[in-house]
């Protein structure tokens, strides 16, 4: 065996020390960077709440006085309020379809697709790794094809039955969420512990019962957080929409642009932080319901 | 009761076969443990039984009804897993709720029933924890009572104390067997550790590579092992191997050439002289002397002391004897060889067996 080259001689105090401040200065670097990166996600949130309530006439900044006139005029366009409940309506129900499908689809991806799993997974996540643009012309191509082709086959539907209307641009924002709830419960679904559901059948419960009884309540967390996430960014689609919805409807974030090429007053600011305070609620009733925990996957 | 009976089972996974022609007929009220080394068949039998797997061949019989192709849930049996498999979002009532409410208990009989099952795990003022607030053996214990507080007619065990510390894990097993016979509920109990099993069991199944090598009491399978696998698997043993000198049935001795000389041994079956054999003799059952042995009858060999180890109890010692024969011996602990000690290791004749190859 051969012996390691000795090492430098034994560091006498004053290495020591200068070795505990530089350790010193490296931890506040550090936490300086950490600092300036949620500066960095934050500042702009802040500017938009302080420049909502600015009672001046244009989107400045600083604010020229207090004032909530702004958030009167949002609530009073028919507009912004259409859009608004139009936009909850939508987020409302992708949540809903995109849950269901995504628990079905992660319960058969994880259990029971054996070697396919993997090429199954990578599927139901390729809305995620597109750019959403794509996704979004590419369906509209497959809306005109799919109404064309219904029609060849002598099923009589209705023009812009897809593209032009809410069904179609549903069916994006399911598109569009289903991988965040997918990968929620997938994540929940590799962890389950396999026992527990052969221990509920062991005493005595059907698959079903066994089902309800122990493997939805566990993964309940997953499922909620996954539907969280579908909610807020169905909110929040834009490019889909833009593409998918139908004439005279518009999404809140569509309404919004349509309205900041026009207008500069603090309305879109207002706007804005009316969608901040929605996610915010949205998260905190998670955070009610199964703890922000379950937000990690 | 019931009793529980295997016939011809087999289990294959593709190319693998885990399990292959297992027979048994376990008795009302017996524990038998299935022991063997890992991956030889043991959790796909019990899962088997349980209806978990479906087997490739054979029956599993119920007091006589054959239970294959019933799902787990309609076999009434009891399970406890090594990871315990409690349910995490139910306080520990609630665990053992489950498996009445399945059954339609109604609810004044179910809080008796569970308040009772908790007086016998001696966990009595643990229903409203839950799981994750109790130590691995308060857990292990629940996950027996919930096992049992729905009456199975069969109970089933797999390796349930294997993540136990040594001592609790010492305590556990007379915990388990004191309560099996109290209740008298025919069980299945999956291990690999051969004392566990010798401590718990009525019969030990000794299983490897999917087949059953030997079912018998701990002392016959200890003392009478049918196959090398099963001596060498079940405590320490020194193998020597020899051909059949002659053999007599009726006094139920026979006598063996082998490099160290003549040796004698019991065995109740007549062999072929000639026939190549291992006789096999337990550490424990050779004592050491300096001397060599007055009497004839018993078996001497002469050798050298090659190593020595102190365990408290005993004494080991590792003899080097002829034809390069290594013995194991286990003596008083005050007895005293020191490393080069020239000694004789005697063992009785009745003490010895043999395994034909
Ligand atoms: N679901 C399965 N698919 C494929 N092979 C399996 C499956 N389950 C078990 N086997 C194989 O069957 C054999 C027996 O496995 P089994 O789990 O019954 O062993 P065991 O005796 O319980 O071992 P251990 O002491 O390690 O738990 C092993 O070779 C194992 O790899
Ligand atoms: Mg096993």
């Amino acid at each position: 065996m051969t012996t390691a080259p000795d090492p430098s001689p034994i560091p006498n105090e004053s290495a020591a020390a200068r070795g505990r401040l530089q350790r010193k200065a490296g931890h506040v670097l550090y936490l300086a960077v950490v600092v300036l990166v949620y500066v960095y996600l934050l500042t702009p949130l802040v500017i938009v709440v302080l420049a909502s309530v600015n009672a001046g006439e244009f989107l400045t900044f600083p604010p020229q006085g207090f004032s909530l006139r702004w958030y009167v005029a949002f609530f009073e366009s028919e507009a912004f309020m259409g859009s608004l409940f139009f936009s909850l309506r939508v987020a409302f129900f992708a949540t809903i379809i995109s849950t269901a499908l995504g628990v079905t689809v992660a319960l058969y991806v994880v259990r029971f697709a054996g070697r396919w799993r993997e090429r199954l997974r990578l599927f139901i996540l390729l809305p995620l790794l597109l750019p959403e643009i794509l996704t979004a012309i590419a369906l509209l191509f497959f809306y005109y094809n799919a109404e064309a082709l219904l029609r060849t086959l002598g099923i009589e539907v209705a023009s812009g039955v897809f593209r032009n209307s809410v069904l179609g641009l549903l069916i994006g924002h399911v598109l569009i969420t289903l991988p965040f709830v997918f990968l929620g419960i997938s994540a929940s679904l590799y962890n389950f512990d396999h026992s527990l559901e052969e221990a509920a059948r062991s005493l005595g419960a059907s698959r079903l019962t066994t089902f309800r009884r122990v493997t939805l309540p566990i993964i309940k967390p997953g499922i909620i957080a996954g539907a969280l996430l579908a909610f807020i960014i169905s909110f929040d689609l834009f490019n889909i929409s833009l593409l998918l919805k139908g004439i005279g409807v518009a999404t809140l974030p569509i309404q919004l642009f349509d309205y900041v090429r026009w207008e500069y007053d603090p309305t879109a600011a207002a706007v804005a932080t009316v969608s901040i305070v929605i996610t915010v609620i949205a998260i905190l009733v998670t955070e009610k319901l199964v703890g922000l925990r379950s937000l990690r996957f | 009761m019931t009793e529980l009976a295997i016939r011809g089972l087999s289990k294959r996974f593709g190319d693998v076969a885990a399990v292959d022609g297992f027979e048994l007929e376990i008795g009302d009220h017996e524990l038998i443990s299935l022991l063997g080394p890992s991956g030889c068949g043991k959790t796909t039998t019990l899962r088997c039984i349980a209806g978990f797997e479906e087997p490739t061949a054979g029956h599993i019989l119920f007091d006589d009804r054959d239970v294959v192709g019933l799902p787990p849930e309609n076999r009434n049996i009891g399970m406890v897993f090594q990871n315990y498999a409690l349910f995490p979002h139910m306080t520990v009532r609630q665990n053992l709720a489950f498996g009445l409410e399945m059954r339609s208990v109604p609810k004044s009989e179910m809080a008796e029933r569970i308040a009772r099952v908790l007086e016998t795990v001696q966990l009595g003022d643990l229903g409203e924890r839950y799981p994750r607030q109790l130590s691995g053996g308060q857990q292990q214990r629940i996950a027996l009572a919930r096992a049992m507080v729905v009456e199975p007619s069969i109970l089933l065990l797999d390796e349930p104390l294997a993540n136990l510390d040594a001592k609790l894990r010492e305590e556990m097993r007379f915990f388990v067997r004191s309560l099996q016979k109290r209740i008298g509920i025919t069980t299945v109990y999956v291990t690999h550790d051969q004392a566990e099993a010798m401590v718990i069991s009525d019969r030990i199944v000794v299983m490897f590579d999917g087949h059953i090598h030997q079912v018998g009491a701990p002392d016959e399978i200890y003392s009478r092992p049918v196959s090398r696998e099963v001596a060498n698997f079940i405590g320490l043993t020194n193998f020597v191997e020899g051909r059949v000198q002659g053999a007599d049935a009726a006094a139920g001795e026979c006598r063996l050439e082998t490099a160290v000389g003549t040796l004698r041994c019991a065995y109740p079956e007549t062999l072929d002289v000639g026939r190549e054999v291992a006789l096999i003799v337990r550490p424990e059952a050779i004592s050491l002397s300096a001397a060599a042995p007055a009497e004839s009858g018993t078996n001497a060999i002469p050798g050298r002391v090659g190593e020595r180890y102190f365990l408290g109890n005993i004494t080991g010692y590792r003899i080097s004897c002829a034809d390069d024969l290594l013995l194991q011996v286990q003596d008083d602990p005050w007895a005293s060889f020191d490393v080069g000690d020239e000694v004789w290791c005697t063992f009785d004749a009745a003490h010895a067996w043999i395994i034909p190859d």
